[in-house]
């Protein structure tokens, strides 16, 4: 049985958010009440739009700097997740 | 002994079912899907344990039958899932990303089966890059993986036979839609009803009973003209007689039915490469597992094995093919002319964020033209959602290009591309293992 109260967490934008294992992590930001996950290079709304991965619209970024669908991501524990074209130097020297 | 490699792009029932008969057949299968589970958009898995998805019963039997199937020729199988077909080159290697570990794969099969299903098509509207609005399909996918329908009050709109199904799967999950607002004139009185397969009719009427139950709003002949966002979602619907309602909304799920999926760059690669199921065709999930076998057997036939007694998935397909005419005609009706009185700020490509100014400032531009200079289809899906529209705004008489397809086909990280390994790490590690 998995238990009922989700305990894991995942980052977004430096700030923990709980997920059920399995769950994406557009799913979990969702639920989270986040709908909004930054922008594209023009401007975009990032957000859920076609949630099978076709759109591309609610690409967001990896700790490692690359970019992928937030609504095909698998949240694990403690992995980060931001918003495209973040700068991850800024959240790390705010950490530090 | 004969023995090939062939890989599998998509594991819902089309590429399952390839993927079984071509291990039946003797032959090696590396099977890659973007999702957690195998089942694809139809058969989605929920994703934590099992609990009562409204699925319609036939469909549930449809499953059992495919994956038992697949599980007889698991051995032969080598299933990757969370990882993403990112395309194949002109020499033939395939590039399958692991975005978020460290095993992206280079490997060169014998032969490709795309089985990837089918894309939503979604004409623009004013207003519909508002946040929370977003595909039908969409919800109906997060309802599957969670058990949950979404949240507030939904407004389904568009065309076609999948808002009443996404409407029926909220009503039985408890929160049926506000509203379903239907362009075309399916329950008018109609001879193509009449000559559908019994499946299709129980399946219909069955998702007409639950939304009949709910007491949930069918408007039909009838489309959005406008989203408003001032706090929350407010959507106006105009029917054809010119009579307007409009309703407050907390999402929006839009659809105008489904096509093919193109885009997959593989014209010149130097192995065949094959499509099946709703990816090549929309002949519906009960065509996709005959349309699987058939191409299985096809891609062993081309690489020189035994393709005996492959006919008589023919006439069987045929038979979903008509009712899939059947069907596009219930729903028939003009869409276009909304598409001509866009106002000009409306979006057309949501990837590169271009409106209809920015396509009547090209001035009856080619498809190329619109494309290179007006980057309409240049953005990440690769027009995959605005070719379409793109086309029919231009209101063009120059001759058209097919749309470019580039490599790779999706966005895929540079890390991944330098760090990719070739096919034996793939090929070795155990069966099933997600990353």
């Amino acid at each position: 049985m998995q238990p009922k109260t989700p305990l894991r967490r995942f980052f977004w934008i430096g700030e923990p958010i709980p997920y059920l294992p399995g769950q994406t992590v557009a799913a979990a930001l969702n639920e989270a009440g986040i709908f909004e996950f930054g922008q594209s290079q023009t401007g975009m709304r990032a957000a859920v739009f076609c949630g099978i991965g076709q759109c591309q619209n609610c690409m967001v970024q990896l700790e490692n700097g690359a970019e992928t669908e937030s609504c095909l991501l698998l949240c694990s524990d403690g992995l980060r997740v931001q918003k495209r074209g973040f700068d991850t130097s800024r959240l790390e020297q705010e950490h530090v | 002994m004969f023995e090939k490699h062939v890989l599998i792009v998509g594991a819902g029932v089309s590429g399952l079912s390839a993927a079984s008969v071509v291990a039946e057949l003797g032959s090696r299968v590396t099977l890659v899907d973007q999702a957690q589970a195998l089942g694809g958009n139809i058969y989605r898995q929920p994703v934590s344990g099992p609990y009562d998805f409204p699925m319609h019963a036939e469909h549930r039997a449809n499953w059992q039958r495919v994956i038992a199937r697949f599980e007889n020729n698991k051995k032969r199988i080598s299933i990757h899932l969370n990882k993403r077909y990112a395309g194949v080159d002109h020499s033939g290697v395939a590039f399958i990303e692991d975005p978020v570990g460290d095993n992206s794969t280079l490997i060169t099969p014998d032969a490709i089966i795309i089985a990837t299903g089918a894309s939503e098509r979604v004409q623009p509207r004013v207003g519909w890059t508002s946040p929370n609005v977003l595909t039908a399909g969409a919800m109906q996918t997060a309802m599957k993986l969670s058990g949950k329908a979404p949240l507030g009050r939904v407004v389904l709109a568009g065309s076609g036979p999948l808002l009443l199904a996404v409407g029926a799967q909220m009503a039985k999950l408890g929160n049926p839609p506000v509203a379903i607002v239907e362009a075309g004139r399916p329950f008018g009185p109609s001879l193509h009803a009449l000559g559908l397969p019994k499946e299709y009719i129980f399946e219909a009427l069955r998702y007409m009973f639950a939304l009949k139950r709910a007491g949930v709003r069918i408007y039909t002949e009838a489309e959005i003209e406008r989203i408003e966002q001032p706090n929350s979602l407010k959507v106006f619907i105009r029917d054809r007689k010119g009579r307007r309602i409009s309703f407050g909304a907390d999402f929006i799920g839009l659809h105008d039915g489904l096509k093919s999926n193109a885009g997959f760059a593989d014209k010149h690669a130097n192995v065949p490469v094959l499509r099946t199921g709703d990816c090549r065709e929309i002949l519906g999930a009960r065509a996709a597992e005959l349309d699987g076998l058939r191409v299985g057997k096809d891609v062993i036939g081309i690489l020189g094995g035994s393709n005996s007694e492959n006919d008589t998935y023919q006439a069987r397909i045929q038979k979903h093919r008509k009712a899939q005419k059947r069907i596009s005609k219930l729903y028939a009706h003009e869409s276009h002319e909304a598409l001509r009185n866009l106002p000009g700020d409306t979006v057309i490509c949501r990837c590169e964020n271009r409106t209809v100014s920015d396509l009547e400032a090209l001035e009856n531009p080619t498809a190329k033209e619109a494309r290179l200079v007006g980057r309409f289809g240049m953005g990440n899906c690769q027009g995959r959602f605005c070719a379409e529209w793109v086309q029919h705004m231009q209101n063009s008489t120059k001759p058209e290009t097919p749309p470019q397809e580039r490599w790779p086909i999706r966005p895929v990280s540079i890390a991944s591309l330098i760090g990719a390994k070739p096919e034996t790490s793939l090929i070795s590690e155990p069966k099933g293992q997600t990353s």
